[in-house]
């Protein structure tokens, strides 16, 4: 039962992300990427499948969590139906966002699971502890390096996958003293057009990406610092669902972390972190066959810091504060080459800045032995301006008055009760309020061209910030052989930001059918269900069920678009000794809830198996695995509701992988 | 006290400005413009300088009349001043061109602004224009003119639209912008003068206005664009939108009655 209650201790995606709690099982939603007990570590086999695997691919098997593909890399998360400003997305505590005005460098690609210990998911409302939101948070948090005894360690490793003719390699290195440690790693990633089901080529499929991080770790008496330096690169990455692919997406995070310990007094410890990241995007269309070519290049540096503090357990009372200031900088352009005539400058982003402050704070209240209430809020105070000049005077063609700054103050609260029921059941329920504000694109973008829809966006500086009320109940269920997860959850959002065709404004992008305006709509509705099952009937032979289902509509009953079908990931794992062998079922249903307004179209089910193959072995030179596998077995031809322009997903595909350890 | 002290500054400091303009820095009320040509009026003893925002070219051209006082230099800001373009043609026929005359007899920054709307480029084997500017002296009370040489060049986009209606009536449709357009909204003007006889273009007031801008190489226009209305002598204002650079189309559907009258002029944003 020990890996069981591990596993549910990483598994369950209910809210209680800062309880500490002492009941059996410990309720977070955090993937564990790389655990100290790798081996056997079937949670980790679940989500990170394959040892070649991305971010985006442990992602996609979260709970709750979804992607939007519009390619092979660079994929969207999705919480529960909420993507984009709806979620936050953080790294190591880390603000960061995008350069790109079309989605393509969602800032989870820019860490890969190599340089990854966890990831941290909040669902809903619940997720306001890194910012405020309605939708979730996922939080990545980046590999520490291990500070013990005077050592050397590390990895090293190459895979490839058939379908895509793929090559990954990766290395990392641990050197550590008594006092201090430093990691390195390494990791690149080449990949052609992939093939799909048909047997046919998906162009524009291809790429390629470098990344390389570097952390160290020093103790200083009680206290640590930690710095860390990331850097990736990404180069030709096709997007096949688009009409442009990305030519070069470079991002560089630098981040000083130092953290106190206390033994004395009520305070447990405090941590504060300076951080700055800056990102470079730059679409290229010059493979593709255009009426015209187009530049499109987009910047966003961000700069921040946080301070929090956690106590130990005063009276029945645990508390955390953590008080936190970023500040982000986009601009994106874009410079078209008509055949005829001179060339076009705009800025599809103009240039603004964002400041954000806020506090938050949460409680862990014990009410009698087994009742547990989780309270925590957040206020966030923002600036955010669109700078005088080029970008706010094309938006005054569309809007005669508007104010160059709108602060706005967001607020969250929620409330989290928990309890035990008889020996095997624990009960939770949530319910919470949030808000968010509106994105630069959904402000102040300008004619960005959405491929889905085939219409312009066109921002609106008069958006008002996005609500929600939000409420999950949550059902556990646990034996000797047999856990059981269940969370339903709904969430009603006033001032739902969407965006709907203004028939008075002409398209700017040829093709396009017009334009679309973001506004506030009255309402929305979410509500859907996750479900996990973890069965271990013998000691060698685990099974894991994982499924999620979101529905969404408008307050007029129109779906809302981006709502994944109901899908479920089951998968079987043999272990014995060295081997182990692992069945995998993914499957989902029809999604016939499409938004046509979106240009959505309904998506067929799908069921795919894969099969999966390791060994591994310790001798006088080392650590050694090697996984084989076979994904997408039936080589069936599908695709996904959120995947883009219909494109397939790939078929049948071999994969190796090589892995040494030192 | 108080009201002594900041009036006597006040004072104080316009006498000031009086007594160093020669030292101090100004605004140079010539900066960033274009000196087309110079003269003087003898008798009035009054020096005038013309400037424009460019090089002289067939449309409607702002042209500044500078004066001064041709001994001692010193600018005149209080004078009528009124224009006379004259093209003289090689064939031997002799016409005007559309005109506004500065409206005031003070100067603004001592310059008097008018425009003359050139109907048609200079040239060796076309003609010269000439323009025949008008300046009192006030002090003397002494009316003179002196008569300039133009240079009138063709541009490389239309600036102004010609076309003659059946009933013999001949139309000149020109446009200008008061700062120089950019991405955004910009405040914009037209013109419409007709022609009586050689000497007299009066302007036209009853054309009713559709504008449309438009890229051509991108085949769409702009939103909340102001056709022009007419505003006085002629002149037309309205808001034309440029939602990015490059080559934009303002098309214009005038009519007047019966007569409609579509037309377009090309310009780089």
């Amino acid at each position: 039962m020990r890996i069981l209650s591990h596993l549910f201790l990483i598994i369950i995606t209910v809210n209680f992300v800062q309880a500490q709690d002492t009941l059996q099982t410990r309720i977070l939603s955090e993937v564990v990427i790389q655990s100290v007990q790798t081996e056997g570590d079937t949670l980790q086999n679940f989500y990170r499948a394959n040892q070649s695997a991305n971010t985006e691919d442990i992602l996609s098997r979260m709970n709750g969590v979804y992607l939007i593909r519009r390619s092979a890399y660079g994929q969207e998360p999705v919480i529960r139906g909420m993507s984009g400003g709806q979620i936050n997305v953080t790294i190591d505590g880390m603000r960061m966002f995008s350069a790109c005005t079309d989605r393509m460098d969602p800032v989870t690609i820019y860490v890969e699971p190599q340089n990854l210990k966890s990831i941290d998911a909040s669902l809903g409302t619940n997720g306001t502890s890194m910012g405020s939101t309605i939708g979730g948070s996922l939080n990545l948090r980046l590999a520490e390096p291990l500070m013990n005894k005077k050592s050397v360690t590390g990895r090293a490793g190459v895979g490839y996958q058939s379908v895509s003719n793929g090559i990954n390699y990766f290395t990392d290195a641990n050197f550590s003293q008594q006092r201090s440690a430093y990691r390195a790693s390494f990791i690149y990633r080449k990949n052609q057009n992939y093939i799909d089901g048909r047997g046919q080529t998906v162009n524009f499929s291809q790429f390629e990406k470098t990344n390389f991080s570097l952390a160290g770790k020093w103790g200083i008496r009680k206290d640590t610092l930690k710095a860390n330096f990331l850097i990736d690169e990404g180069r030709n990455i096709g997007f096949p669902a688009l009409p442009m692919d990305v030519g070069k997406a470079r991002a560089s995070m630098y981040a000083l972390t130092y953290i106190r310990h206390t033994d004395s007094g009520w305070l447990k410890n405090l941590e504060g972190k300076v951080y700055a990241n800056e990102v470079y995007h730059q679409m290229d269309d010059s493979q593709r066959e255009v009426l015209m070519h187009m530049d499109m290049p987009g910047w966003s540096s961000t700069y921040g810091a946080y301070a929090e503090a956690k106590t130990k357990a005063i009276s029945n009372h645990t508390l955390q504060f953590r008080t936190d200031i970023y500040h982000n900088r986009v601009l994106a352009e874009m410079v078209m080459y008509p055949n005829d005539g001179g060339s076009m400058y705009m800025q599809t982003w103009p240039s603004s800045y964002r400041t954000v402050a806020g506090i938050y704070m949460a409680d862990d209240v014990r009410l009698g032995s087994r009742l547990k209430v989780n309270i925590n809020g957040r206020l966030d105070a923002s600036n955010t301006t669109i700078e005088e000049g080029f970008g706010k005077d094309q938006l005054y063609v569309f809007y005669s008055q508007f104010e160059s700054s709108s602060k706005k103050i967001t607020k969250s609260f929620n409330v989290t009760a928990r309890r035990p029921f008889m020996q095997n059941f624990v009960f939770t329920l949530h319910g919470g309020y949030g808000e968010r504000l509106p994105t630069n694109s959904e402000l102040y973008g300008f004619y960005l061209f959405n491929r889905q829809d085939i219409h312009d966006y066109m921002g609106n500086p008069h958006l008002k910030v996005e609500k929600s009320f939000s409420s999950d109940f949550g059902i556990e269920f646990f034996n000797n052989w047999l856990e059981l997860n269940g969370t339903m959850f709904y969430q009603h959002n006033p001032n739902y930001i969407l965006a709907y065709v203004d028939t008075q404004l002409d398209a700017m992008t040829p093709g396009a059918y017009g334009v679309k305006v973001y506004e506030n709509i009255s309402d929305a509705k979410f509500w859907g269900a996750e479900l996990s099952a973890l069965v271990s009937p013998i000691r060698n032979i685990q099974l894991i069920s994982s499924f999620k289902g979101t529905r969404a509509e408008t307050f007029a009953g129109d779906p809302i678009p981006f709502i994944p079908a109901f899908k479920n990931v089951t998968s079987l794992r043999f272990e014995k000794s060295k081997f182990n062998g692992q069945l995998e079922w993914e499957g989902a249903l029809a999604q016939t809830h499409a938004s046509e307004n979106f240009g959505e179209q309904d998506t067929p089910g799908y069921s795919i198996f894969n099969l999966r193959a390791g060994y591994h072995t310790n001798n006088h030179l080392g650590n050694w695995s090697l996984s084989v596998g076979v994904e997408n077995l039936t080589n069936k031809y599908y695709r996904e509701h959120l995947d883009w322009g219909g494109i397939p997903r790939p078929g049948r595909n071999f994969y190796s992988t090589v892995e040494f350890r030192f | 006290m108080k009201l002594n002290l900041i009036s006597t500054g006040i004072i104080l400091s316009t006498l000031l400005s009086f007594s160093c303009s020669d030292d101090e820095v100004q605004i140079n009320p010539t900066e960033g413009l274009t000196k087309i040509a110079e003269g003087v009026a003898t008798s009035a003893n009054t020096k005038v300088e013309i400037w424009a925002d460019e090089d002289l070219f067939v449309g409607y051209n702002v042209l500044y009349a500078k004066l001064s006082d041709a001994t001692t230099g010193d600018a005149i800001d209080e004078s009528l001043v009124q224009f006379t373009p004259m093209m003289s043609m090689v064939s031997g026929m002799k016409h005007s061109a559309p005109v506004d005359n500065p409206k005031s007899e003070q100067a603004i920054h001592s310059l008097f602004p008018g425009a003359v709307n050139f109907i048609m480029p200079s040239g060796t084997d076309i003609g010269s224009w000439t323009l025949k500017v008008k300046v009192q002296n006030q002090i003397r009370n002494v009316e003179d003119f002196v008569e300039l040489d133009l240079n009138v060049v063709t541009p490389e986009k239309t600036r102004m639209n010609s076309f003659a209606t059946e009933d013999g009536m001949k139309y000149f449709v020109s446009y200008h912008f008061m700062v120089k357009p950019k991405v955004g909204v910009n405040d914009f003007e037209v013109m419409i003068h007709t022609k009586e006889s050689m000497e007299s273009f009066p302007a036209v007031p009853d054309f009713t206005i559709t504008m449309e801008p438009e890229m051509p190489s991108m085949g769409h226009g702009s939103p909340n664009n102001v056709s022009p209305t007419h505003t006085n002598n002629g002149h037309y204002v309205g808001k034309v939108n440029f939602t990015m650079t490059g080559d934009w189309r303002i098309h214009l559907n005038l009519s007047r009655g019966e007569l409609a009258k579509e037309l377009y002029f090309d310009l780089d944003i």
